[in-house]
């Protein structure tokens, strides 16, 4: 059974198009990052798989609705939506005895552990600590439980660095399994690229791009080429060119490597770049190119 | 004596023994815990009834002095100055009883005109909507808090602050020099208590509509919900009046807030003469008053139509 399947996924607020018919499956054990600019309908795609709005289309999330069964289906699936959403009075212990109540496999003393290798006290209330704290917090509750699938939506937003990485470490170290899902949406698209098993880009609604990493890795190269080795890239048709310090940076798509080797650097772009160079109209890359 | 460990962190406390056959079932353990997470938010749905009874027993405290004095100056034999001692007597009881009574009310309206808002404005809905929780279940445990539990809570204070209030009348009387028995044959506590506690439980379920309409509101605002919850009602009433110059809508929310303390508070349930002796009970005519299950009626009504809000709530 697929962890998520959406076919033809639609939500306007309004005159505003959230999701224009988007459709991807999300097989279990992998982690997806969704990524697009504000507005391309990714926290709208997550809200609609978390059963939190309505959904028009057909959505299976562990072959459940999730709009009708959110209540049942929140017993194997976490999510971290934003920062911040831990209620305010409430007493780190009281989060503990809480979830302990209404959850049936949260693992108290597992979120203790977690909670033991930082500064936060059992009788603090959550509005007494840093902004980093209470995500580690958050991160506690959610990685002692035995989901199958965890939803972040820029769980780290409004955090310094540090805070950043130790999140992400302590996501791939002490909770990802290879059986459990995850789905990532983040600005800061550069600290999880290398976690990632999947990725799809998504922008004004619609899905523009659904791939592994193995397979985005293998399909698309970045260049680096001196001035007298433009020619001969653009030749190749590349996706995009980037003007750098007097060298050009050129994206392509379906060329091989040994292709490019000998015309400068060659590595794998970055999502950040890659996501730049699909979304802008291929004329502009054509025009740059004549330029 | 062994001291206590403290170097442990606080362990949870373990299950009620009364609660623990139930709480085996996750639905109603799920109640359970989201009841017992309202008063850990909420902590003035018992410190709010606490202190308005505490604030009249410290009154009673610093008049005690005086108000021996007045018992003993009225204590002329005649039938004036024995009801005037008998007021005198019972008043401080009373008004401790019923500062808990309206205080808890305010108190439980504004808990309900918060309930449903409140967690969308500090996007805390966010945290809650991911434990397996119904929507159902959230509402009904808020609602569980006005309807179910306050009256306990204001019983509770009651019986305390009137012991309290007692015992300090019986060493006045004592110091003084008089019989407590004169004390305690004008002062009717237990009768006072037994009718607290059928009354409470029954007036918070009489008024169980008027709880469940704020919890409603709650869901559906965007802003300010007590304003709305007062003003829909209030504009209805004024429009009916002024088109019909009938006022159904006004007669039934007073009859909503207030008609259940007549009912479980006066002789035959008429409002006028308030019952005095065991014989003034009348439980199975309280319980057969339509307007009781009208009420409750309504309320399912309201919580389930809130239950649906709260399912496509969003943050504000």
């Amino acid at each position: 059974m697929a962890c998520v399947e959406a076919r033809n996924l639609r939500k306007a607020y309004g005159s505003t198009v959230a999701l224009a018919g988007v459709t991807f499956t999300l097989e279990e054990g992998r982690i997806l990052g969704l990524i697009g600019p504000n507005g391309a309908g990714k926290s709208t795609a997550l809200q609609a798989i978390l059963g939190l709005i309505p959904n028009y289309g057909d959505l299976k999330v562990l072959g459940r609705d999730p709009w009708f069964d959110r209540d049942i289906l929140m017993n194997d699936v976490c999510f971290i939506a934003d920062v911040a959403v831990l209620p305010r009075w409430m007493k780190v212990s009281q989060a503990l005895d809480y979830v302990t109540g209404v959850h049936p496999r949260f693992d108290r003393a597992a979120a203790e552990r977690f909670l033991e290798r930082t500064s936060i006290k059992s009788t603090s209330r959550v509005r007494e600590l840093s902004k980093g704290m209470v995500t580690q917090l958050h991160l506690a509750i959610v990685m002692a439980i035995d989901a199958k699938l965890l939803v972040l939506d820029e769980p780290t937003l409004g955090l310094d660095i540090i805070y950043r990485k130790q999140f992400y470490d302590a996501l791939l170290n002490d909770y990802f399994d290879h059986k459990r899902t995850i789905i990532v949406t983040t600005h800061q698209v550069e600290e999880i690229q290398n976690i990632l098993t999947d990725v799809i880009f998504l922008n004004k609604g619609r899905v523009v791009l659904e791939s592994s990493m193995e397979a985005f890795e293998a399909r698309y190269l970045e260049l680096l080429a001196p001035p007298e080795h433009h020619a001969a890239a653009r030749a190749l048709s590349p996706l995009h060119e980037q003007r750098l310090f007097g060298r050009s940076l050129f994206v392509f798509d379906g060329v091989k490597r040994q292709m490019l080797e000998g015309l400068g650097d060659v590595r794998t772009p970055s999502l950040a770049d890659l996501f730049v160079a699909l979304m802008t109209p291929h004329d502009n890359a054509d025009r740059e190119a004549a330029a | 004596m062994t001291t206590p460990d403290t170097s442990s962190p606080a362990p949870s406390r373990g299950p009620n023994p009364i609660t623990d056959g139930l709480l085996r079932d996750p639905g109603f353990r799920r109640l359970y815990w989201s009841v017992r997470r309202e008063f850990w938010e909420h902590r003035a749905t018992y410190m709010a009834p606490a202190i308005a009874a505490g604030v009249v027993f410290i009154g009673f405290l610093l008049g005690s002095g005086s108000f021996a004095h007045h018992l003993t100056v009225s204590m002329d034999g005649s039938v004036e100055g024995e009801a005037e001692r008998h007021k005198l007597m019972v008043a401080p009881y009373a008004v401790a009883a019923a500062s808990a009574i309206v205080v808890g009310l305010i108190v439980a309206i504004t808990f309900c005109a918060g309930a449903l808002y409140n967690e969308r404005r500090d996007r805390s809905l966010l945290f809650w909507k991911s434990l397996p929780v119904s929507d159902l279940t959230t509402v009904l445990s808020k609602a569980a808090v006005p309807i179910l539990i306050m009256p306990w809570i204001v019983l509770g204070v009651t019986l305390v602050v009137t012991v309290a209030m007692g015992l300090v009348g019986s060493a006045v009387t004592l110091a003084m020099g008089q019989s407590l028995q004169d004390l305690w044959s004008h002062l009717p506590l237990g009768f006072m208590w037994l009718c607290l506690a059928y009354g409470l439980p029954y007036v918070a379920l009489w008024q169980a509509p008027v709880f469940a309409w704020f919890i409603l509101v709650s869901a559906w605002a965007k802003r300010v919900p007590m304003l709305w919850a007062l003003g829909v009602p209030f504009a209805l009433s004024i429009v009916e009046r002024m088109a019909s110059d009938t006022h159904v809508i006004g007669h039934a929310v007073w009859i909503a807030i207030v008609g259940g303390y007549g009912e479980a508070f006066s002789v035959g349930g008429d409002g006028e003469a308030p019952i005095q002796t065991l014989a003034d009970i009348d439980i199975a005519r309280m319980l057969a008053q339509p307007h009781l299950w009208i009420g409750l009626a309504v309320a399912g009504g309201f919580l389930y139509l809130a239950s649906r809000l709260r399912r496509s709530a969003v943050t504000l």
